[in-house]
Parts: C-alpha cells; structure tokens; sequence
C-alpha cells in the first residue's frame, strides 16, 4: 500500500489555503512559489477549471537520480534525503507531473511527502490523504 | 513527389533534419503529404552532430 | 607500503563564482608543492580550462621543451562553470600538455569527476612538472587538507586495477567514495605514444569505477614516462552549490529547462539516453561519411552489426549514465558483464566503457572489424592498457592498408596477418603494446614514424604511404571522412592540436546542405564553430548537449545550426555562475583569444606556419584506382562540371590527377580564405593587429610573430 494525497477538483473553490498552509508547514513562509501543492485555474468556456498539481509518487524521478537520494519510504511516499543531493533537479525536469519544485532560495528541490497538512485545513474538504494499491504509473502526464 | 519521397531517394536519414520548401519550414509531421511544387527551392538542414 | 617524499598543507579555498583563486602547482623533480595565484588576467582572457592549461605551460617551458624533458608539464583544469550539477554536461577538464605525437601543445578534453573535484578541493588547475625517479602517486586529499607525492610498493599499472587499489587504499568506507577521483594510464602508455588519461567516476548504483579518457595527443605517455601511476583527488562532498555561483536561479531554470527538453525529445531524436554516441554509426554509413578501410570508403554492408541498435541492446538501460552529476542526456553507457576473452585479464567479467562511436568507428570498421565482442575487447584493453582508441584504430587500419599493399608480410609483423578484419591480430597488436614487444611497438610509435620506418627499412614507397598514413601534424586523424567536404578538410586541417573533430565539424552544413558555397561561407564557418567550440573547454563544459539534443522550434530560428536557443542557455550560465554579463557574440571573442595564443605557442614551438596545416591526400579524394572506382559517377561529374574535362575520354589515371590537382589547389585557396578570416598572415601567422584586438599582445608573444613578419 502507497500512502498519497488525493484531490476532489468538484469540491475545491480555489480558496489556495492548501499552498500557504504547506509553505508554511515546510519553510516557515507564505508563499506558493514554496508549496508542494499549486492550484491551477483555468478560465474555460463553462467556467472556471479548478486542478491540482503534487506529487502522486509514482517513483519515476527515483530512477533518475544519480545519487540515488530519492528513495520510497515504509509508507510508499517518496522522499528526498537532502544531505545526500547534489542539486542536479534532474527530478524537477523529468517529473511526468512536473510535481518536483525548485525555488531560488534552497539548491534541492522538494515535493509532496502527503503529511496531510493541507487536507486538515482545506474548508472545501478536497484534499485527504488516502491508501492505493498502487502508486499512479510513470509516464502518465496530465 | 512529397517531402517524404524526397528524403528516401537522397537517402537523408538523419534524425535532426529541417526542411524547408520555399523557406517555408515543413514539419515532420507533414512530410508524407507535402508536396514539392516543380522548381521549388528545397533545403534540407542537417543540424551538426558528430561526438 | 607508502612513503611520502613531499608534504604540502592547505586549506581548501572556498568556490567563489566558479574559481578558487589557486592553482597547484607540482615539481616531480625537485619535489616541490605550491600554490599559484589564480590572477584576474587568466580569468579575464583566459577563462579556465584549455585557458589556464595553455597559459601555465606557456610560463613553464621553453622554446625547445620536449614532450619528455622535465619541464613538460601536464596541466588539468574544468573551468568556471566545471562542477555545476543543474545543466546537462558540465563536469568536463581539458588537459594541456606538449604532445609525444606532434611537438606541440596537445589539448584533450574529458568527462568523469577529477576536474570538478579538484576544484571543489580547492584547486582551479592542477600543474605538473619534472619527473620522479621512481613510480609516484600524487595525492590531494581536501578533508585532510594535505596534498602528497609518495612512493609506494606493488602499484598497479593497468587502470582498471590502479584505480580499484587506490579506491580500497584511500576509501574503505561506500560514502568515502562518492567524492574521489584518480587519473591514470596504463602499462601500453608505457612502450607507445599513444598514451591516454583515464578519469575515473564513482557509480553509485554499480558500486564500482567507471572511466573517461582524456584520449588524444599521448598524455598518457607523457603521465608515465613522469612516471606517475596515478593522481588522486578527495574532495569535499559536492552540492547543488558548490560553484558558489553570482546568480543561482538563472543556472537553475537554465538547467531545468534543459532537462524537461531531454526527457521530451531525446527518445525520438538521438536516443544518446539509450544508446549514447553509438546512434552515429549508422548515420555516417548511409551519408557514405564512415570510415572504412582505412578511410578508403564511406560504407560498408556489415555496418549493421555494430551500430545503435546492436549497442542499445549491449548497454544496461535506464540507469543515470551521465559522466558528471545532473547529465541526463546521459550519453556514458557501459556494456556491463563482458568477459575477457584474451590476454592479461582473461576471463575477467568486467564492464567495458562505451564503446563510444569514435571507438566503433576506429577500431571497428576501420579496420574492417564488425564483430561487436571484438570491439568491446579492443575498448576494454585500450582503456585499461592506457591507449587512445582512435589513434589505434587509424593507425592500425594504416598498417592493415600497407599489409594489403604488400609493404608489410608476416615476417616483418612478427607472423600476424594484418589484414582488413583480422579481429585476433589486431588485438595481438594491443597486447604487444602492453607488453612492451613485438611489432605492436613500431606501430605504437603512430602514423607518421611509421611512414618513415616502412620507407626506411621496407624500401616502401614514401609517396604512397604520405598519401594514405591519415595523420596531421603528427596526431592521427578521428574517425569522420572529410574526402568529400572541403570544409571538413579545413576542419581537421587548419586545426591547433592536429586532425580531432572537437574544433569544427562541417560535413553535413558543407556536403549534405550545401549551406556553404563559397570559400568565404567555409572561411566564416571555420572561424566560428572552432571558436565555438573551445569555448565549451574553457568553462567546463560538454558540447552534446549543445546539439545532440534540440528544441523543436528550433527549425524556424535563423541559422538553425547554431541551435539559438542553447546558446542563449550558454551565456545565462556562463554569466549566472560567474556574474559577468556576457553575450552571445563574447563568447566567441573569449575563444579568439585563447585559440590565437594556442596558435602563437605552436609557432613558438617550432611549428603552426601554413605548411604545418599540410593534409595527406586520403583526407582530400580518391588517392586509389579503387577509391574512384566506388564513386565513379559522383567523380566523372565532377571531372566534367568543374573541370571542364571529358571523362569519357581519360584514363582512370588521368582523372585521379587531374581531381587531385584540383581538390590540392582548393584546399589552398581555403587556407588562404581562412587566415584571412581569422586574421593571420598567408603563412598562418596571426598578425601583431589581431593579436592586440583580442587583448593578447604580450611582448612575449609578439616577440613569437615578429621572427615570422
């Protein structure tokens, strides 16, 4: 079983708390440049288009990376081991969900690690952090 | 002959190649179907490869 | 057992902005260790790299320095932007010394981890110079904070072993290892000047060692006759920030942006992340562009058997096979679980390097050798005897065409039939070269003293072998047939170090595109790609990653060739690491310099004037009755259209001369063309006004032109 985070994209509002809640969480700021989580909205012909992009951990940048610093813990999440990273962001590069962020102010990317910070705060209700069988396939871009 | 026919009978394998017919850029995606017109200006641009 | 003949303590200087501001400097003669100012004179018009190479060895030999006197040096560096881990190919060193193989400065670019380690152990270049009475080891170890030279018992020789020892002697533990690097050659650097460096990686997930070679102009040789068995650096462990960079966020999103068009493209254009440089093979033998032969021919039916597919399915698939941290075009493959067949190390199961398509090319079809086992073992033993693949594939192809001509026979190879295909022989041949006996030591003298050992002893006929022994300068020609592209003649040709693609490489833009008509479209294209070119060597940089991978707009830019958009990557990292506002048209100037001053030293040297840029005819045209033959139809065109003469009615014979005399004149008419673009005399001299144009008018080097005015 892989633990990750879900989104419902009919229940979310587009309220954004989930990024300054992560931000905040992980780096001690509100910013969503430094959330593992981006809500994107996209103005359509029916409305507003509400999606998220995170990390669903399907391993594919653990394969790519030459330190191999990336590694899928207990739980199924992947996690970087930040004293082993060179900052290639090769990762950030070849995430099939370009869920792999980098930020000016710190030389190794970061990621969703599904700690359910959001899916508490989220007053939409849209976010929870679930168990799958399987991790979502590689390769899958959205 | 089309663009695709083109490349076969030169023999032009190579995968970074730019066509441009007229100095109008041809896609790939075109090349079986565009076709050349008689006394058109055909470039073919092999970008340098070589290790 | 070690012992320490020399002792020097530091303290590592921090990386600001891609220097460390010192260079180390070694004396194997009178064991001496220091530390050089790196001053703002070598950042400003030498950069790093190639740069710093060639003006440290300019200060410390003279004008009659040999490749084996003491005061020849070797000199390693990568350069400012060396070390960087976000943008693909940015790990690579040039060496810099003064070359067994043609008297003059010989300029080797490398991937693998030294270069950038030894910076981030504190050191913009590493100098050596004088030589050890005994074998040494010289060790720079940053934790200790402690550069050594020391003697020690029961070295190895051969790579594949010195490295392995040095690993087990320096680094027990798996973490230590992550961050040490060694060069070394091997035993056949020893008994032939052709002599290559290996640099060594760490691979994580093999867990074991995996070399680059610094291949060309016979370094090795000049590393053992030092008599050096290995350098060695440890290093503080590498970071995403290493280099200290002014603008971090620019080299990062540069890198980033790479990366995704990597993982975009390269499965349907180059597949290097599969295949590597192996995907070549079989693009030269459809463009007729393959060496075969000893260059006689562009093609060969066998190709098939030794190209990238036959190399995909050897390679170990999807592991980062990238030669310095944060490469995924990841071009370096190895072919893993080989077994040994012959010689030393026979029946070893070990992992062969590449083979890369300079090897393929070279020892492969070359020589007539489609037998993809035969060239992994010619690899494996090259690399781990200490011996350039390419060297060795031309030159022995060389001897292979002189045995099929009936100069060379059994009794005088020491019984091996050194025919076209004759896989066994040629390895024989390497063996011998480790050895340090046998006929495999004449040929490993190269091409040239070959020529004029076969004349000698043989009685063969100069002429003959000038025209067919595929060598410039002394430094045999790599592995692209320039016959058919005069451009590409010039490209080889009109070079510094000698016939190695690395400066210019011309022949699709030239014979396939037709984009460069006239002399001066060859002159301008023989200015700015070598410029180009030794700008990547002088920051630390690959040059695959420039155009083995590319943008799908790129068709619609203007000069498509020039891959725009990469080169705009070039100056955001060039200026992100250094801080040093930069634009495209500097990065070239920055070249100009460097390149002119190499030119200057060859003519110092002795060498570097118009006749030095002379070409044996092979690379020109059809020098056999044969070679015509399998182009007839492309040569009688010719012989009518730009002749003006009547094939029909000429002998072979006489079409063969009358082509030569022609193609002769034309190779002139570019050296002419060219100088003059690059703004040198008719004799190749750069003159005392491009000399002050580009900042380098030293009195020193004028003093070199004046004697040539």
């Amino acid at each position: 079983m892989n633990r990750v985070l879900s989104f419902d994209a009919e229940k979310c509002v587009g309220c954004h708390i989930c990024e300054e809640v992560c931000s905040e969480t992980w780096f001690k700021t509100t910013d969503p440049e430094r959330s593992s989580i981006r809500i994107r909205e996209e103005q359509r012909q029916d409305g507003l288009m509400l999606s998220a992009v995170y990390c669903v951990q399907c391993g594919e940048c653990v394969n790519v990376c030459p330190v191999e610093a990336l590694y899928r813990d207990k739980r199924g999440i992947v996690r970087l081991r930040k004293q082993l990273c060179v900052g290639c962001l090769a990762c950030v590069g070849f995430c099939p969900y370009l869920a792999m962020f980098y930020h000016a102010g710190q030389a190794e990317p970061f990621k969703c690690v599904a700690c359910g910070k959001c899916a508490d705060e989220c007053p939409a209700e849209a976010l929870a952090v679930v168990e799958v069988e399987t991790p979502r396939a590689p390769g899958v871009q959205i | 002959m089309t663009v695709s026919s083109l490349l076969e009978r030169l023999n032009y394998t190579f995968a970074h190649i730019i066509v441009r017919v007229n100095e109008e850029v041809v896609s790939p995606e075109e090349y079986a179907t565009y076709l050349i017109p008689d006394g058109a200006k055909v470039l073919v641009i092999h970008l340098i490869a070589g290790g | 057992m070690r012992t320490v003949l020399a002792d020097y303590a530091y303290t590592p200087s921090p990386v600001e902005r891609g220097y460390t501001g010192r260079t180390l400097y070694i004396n194997l003669s009178d064991r001496t260790i220091a530390a050089k100012p790196v001053t703002d004179l070598m950042k400003e018009k030498f950069i790093g790299g190639r740069g710093f190479g060639l003006w440290l060895l300019w200060h410390g030999v003279r004008d009659d320095t040999r490749w084996n006197d003491p005061e020849n040096e070797i000199v390693v560096s990568s350069g400012p932007c060396g070390g960087t881990t976000q943008y693909p190919g940015s790990g690579k060193s040039l060496v810099v010394s003064i070359s067994p193989l043609t008297n003059v400065v010989i300029d080797s670019n490398v991937g693998g981890h030294f270069g950038p380690l030894l910076k981030f152990a504190g050191w913009d270049a590493l100098e050596i110079q004088g030589k050890a009475e005994r074998d040494v080891i010289i060790i720079i170890d940053a934790p200790a904070g402690r550069v050594t030279v020391e003697e020690a018992t029961n070295v190895p020789t051969d790579t594949h072993l010195v490295a392995r020892w040095l690993l087990e002697e320096l680094a027990p533990g798996e973490e230590e290892r992550y961050f040490i690097s060694s060069i070394s050659s091997g035993s056949g650097a020893e008994h032939t000047l052709w002599g290559c460096l290996n640099f060594s990686l760490y691979d994580r997930r093999r867990k074991e060692l995996r070399f680059k070679q610094a291949g060309r102009g016979g370094i090795g040789t000049v590393l053992r006759d030092k008599r050096i068995k290995a350098v060695v650096v440890k290093s503080l462990p590498v970071k995403g920030d290493s280099n200290h960079p002014a603008d971090p966020e620019r080299v990062a999103r540069a890198g980033i942006r790479l990366h995704k068009e990597i993982h975009d493209y390269d499965d349907q254009q180059c597949r290097m992340r599969h295949r590597g440089t192996s995907y070549l093979v079989q693009i030269m033998n459809d463009y007729d562009l393959l060496p075969v032969h000893n260059f006689r021919f562009g093609s060969h039916p066998e190709a098939h058997r030794i190209n990238g597919n036959v190399w995909e399915a050897r390679f170990t698939q999807g592991l980062p096979d990238g030669c310095w941290y944060g490469c995924t075009l990841s071009c370096s493959h190895t072919s893993d679980n080989y077994t040994v067949r012959t010689g030393p190390y026979r029946g070893q199961t070990v992992s062969v390097d590449g083979p890369e398509y300079e090897t393929i090319a070279g020892v492969g079809s070359n020589c007539g050798i489609f037998d993809p086992d035969a060239i992994l073992e010619l690899n494996f033993y090259c690399d781990t005897y200490g011996i350039d693949t390419i060297s060795f594939g031309t030159g022995v192809a060389f001897v292979m065409e002189c045995y099929e001509a009936g100069i060379l026979d059994r009794e005088k190879t020491g019984g091996l039939e050194l025919r076209f295909g004759n896989a066994d022989a040629a390895i024989e041949l390497l063996h011998q070269m480790g050895r340090g006996e046998g006929f495999g030591c004449i040929v490993g003298q190269g091409v040239r003293r070959m020529k004029e050992y076969f004349a000698r002893e043989y009685g063969a006929d100069p002429a003959f072998l000038k025209d067919i022994g595929m060598e410039a300068k002394g430094l045999e020609y790599s592995e692209y047939v320039s016959k058919e592209s005069l451009a590409q003649q010039g490209g080889y040709g009109l070079t510094n170090k000698g016939p190695q693609h690395d400066e210019a490489w011309l022949i699709f833009m030239d014979m396939v595109s037709n984009l460069l008509p006239t002399f001066e479209d060859k002159a301008e294209a023989l200015h700015y790609f070598p410029m180009w070119r030794t700008w990547f060597g002088l920051c630390g940089f690959c040059k695959l990653p420039w155009n083995d991978i590319v943008p799908p707009d790129n068709k619609y830019m203007d000069e498509p060739a020039k891959i725009p958009a990469h080169v705009q990557n070039y100056v955001d990292l060039f200026s992100g690491v250094t801080g040093r506002q930069v634009t495209r048209e500097d990065l070239i100037t920055m070249s100009e310099a460097v390149y002119n001053f190499q030119r200057v030293f060859n003519i110092r040297l002795g060498y570097g004037l118009r006749d030095h840029d002379d070409v044996p005819y092979r690379s020109q045209g059809p020098v056999t009755i044969e070679e015509y033959q399998s182009r007839a139809e492309r040569y009688d065109k010719q012989v009518e259209q730009l002749l003006g003469l009547n094939p029909r009615e000429m002998s072979v014979e006489e079409k063969l001369a009358a082509l030569r005399k022609y193609r002769e004149e034309q190779y002139e008419r570019l050296k002419d063309a060219v100088y003059a673009r690059r703004g040198w005399t008719k004799n190749g001299v750069p003159t005392p006004e491009t000399l002050k144009r580009l900042g380098i008018d030293f009195p020193e080097v004028l003093a070199v032109v004046q004697k040539h005015l």
